[in-house]
């Protein structure tokens, strides 16, 4: 880009972009942090946040007031998903692979393993499960767990207790109690 | 509220999962916005192309059945609708020429063609404009390009010109080879989406606009057009 355009002079904008633009700049960062939190690849991560805005321009349901909900509640199933789909390719990879790649500085770190450890859980726990550790974990209130899910708000403290069993049960049996 | 779980299990769990907020960095807005509108434009080329293929699909079906005479009412309708079809591709923006006290002005801007030098809108004051935005990757944009080839070297001496501003996200890397093999005639740059954006967004591409000699927009066609629509708004934009 050699050049910058000069001068705006109005020109009507086309609603449905508005639209998008405005959701957009108030819910990206949300979003792509909901996201960034279950991938480990940032690349992908940004990319899947962006597609989750794509589609909420497309589902006229989805508009209005149940903008934010839907938002964040496709923004966990896609994560969790793609979460799932990288799982179960990585258990066909070292079968493909010449060999296994070097590991990063960074995947040196325990820490990296803590959160490859959690992400796996997640993939293994039934979906609903996962998404509501995720949601609350992200600081969301039981209400708006509820809301987000589409749940009975009396059932999310029982059920959000029951994936947190779940999620120590899972973990303690592939790692250990640590 | 009943939980039956062991209160200690609620905190080990939430030390758990917040090892992940570290992974949860600040999102850059800006290049999201810009990588949203790169998916919109290649998710607009793609509806295009399944369009035009079920077209030429269903319209060679249509011929194949006229041979017979029992199904040739059939086919005559198997026809009409594929022109129809065809023809909702010229798509959802006015595309007739706005009267003149209508018209918006159109934005300005500068650019640098391929060679460096800047091409400003507002220099072609006088001349009727063929403004198009396109992409290398965009198939209906080939096949508009040899046609504005074309007018250029037929109406440029009565006072008409093409500007080509390609929306590639690696600019020049693929636009110049293309325009070096097609032999463009007219300038071409490279656009962003803040120049898009002065033009009430380009989704879909090609995006073509045709603006009079006061410079203001009179027509705007979102997506493929006919040859014959855009001379006829040409021969009419210059006798203005």
């Amino acid at each position: 880009m050699s050049g910058t355009p000069e001068a705006i002079v109005d020109l009507a904008p086309g609603d449905t972009r508005l639209d998008l633009e405005t959701i957009f700049a108030a819910q990206y960062g949300r979003i792509a942090r909901v996201i960034a939190r279950v991938l480990r690849d940032p690349a992908r991560a940004e990319e899947l946040a962006v597609e989750v805005f794509l589609k909420w321009s497309r589902t006229s349901a989805a508009q209005g007031l149940a903008a934010e909900g839907w938002l964040y509640r496709t923004a966990v199933r896609a994560s969790l998903d793609e979460l799932r789909r990288q799982t179960r390719r990585g258990r066909f990879e070292p079968l493909l692979d010449s060999g296994p790649a070097p590991p990063t500085p960074e995947e040196l770190q325990s820490s990296q393993e803590d959160r490859d450890r959690v992400r796996a859980v997640l993939a293994a726990l039934p979906p609903r499960q996962a998404e509501m550790l995720l949601l609350r974990s992200d600081g969301l209130s039981y209400e708006e767990v509820a809301s987000v899910l589409e749940m009975n708000p009396s059932s999310v403290g029982t059920l959000l207790s029951r994936a947190q069993q779940a999620f120590r049960k899972e973990f303690v049996k592939r790692y250990g109690d640590r | 509220m009943e939980t039956g779980s062991d209160p200690k299990t609620g905190s080990w769990v939430d030390d758990r999962m917040a090892s992940l907020n570290t992974d949860a960095g600040n999102a850059d807005a800006a290049r999201g916005w810009s990588l949203l509108q790169q998916q919109r434009r290649k998710a607009a080329a793609r509806r295009t192309r399944w369009t035009w293929s079920l077209s030429a699909a269903a319209a060679a079906a249509a011929v194949v059945v006229l041979g017979f005479p029992l199904t040739r009412a059939f086919a005559a309708r198997c026809v009409s609708a594929c022109v129809e079809l065809a023809s909702s591709l010229h798509t959802s923006l006015p595309s007739t020429t706005r009267a003149e006290h209508g018209r918006k002005l159109a934005p300005d801007f500068t650019l640098a063609d391929a060679n460096g030098k800047a091409v400003k809108l507002s220099d072609y004051r006088g001349q009727v404009v063929l403004l198009n935005f396109w992409a290398t990757w965009c198939q209906p944009c080939q096949r508009e390009i040899p046609w504005f080839i074309e007018f250029q070297q037929q109406y440029r001496p009565h006072g008409f010109a093409v500007l080509g501003v390609s929306l590639d996200e690696d600019g020049w890397n693929s636009v110049k080879p293309y325009i070096e093999a097609k032999k463009t005639n007219y300038p071409v740059m490279i656009g962003n989406d803040a120049l898009g954006a002065l033009y009430g967004g380009i989704v879909d591409l090609p995006t073509t606009l045709l603006i009079d000699k006061s410079g203001h927009i009179a027509v705007m066609h979102v997506g493929l057009c006919s040859r014959s629509d855009y001379e006829g708004e040409i021969k009419g934009l210059l006798v203005e």
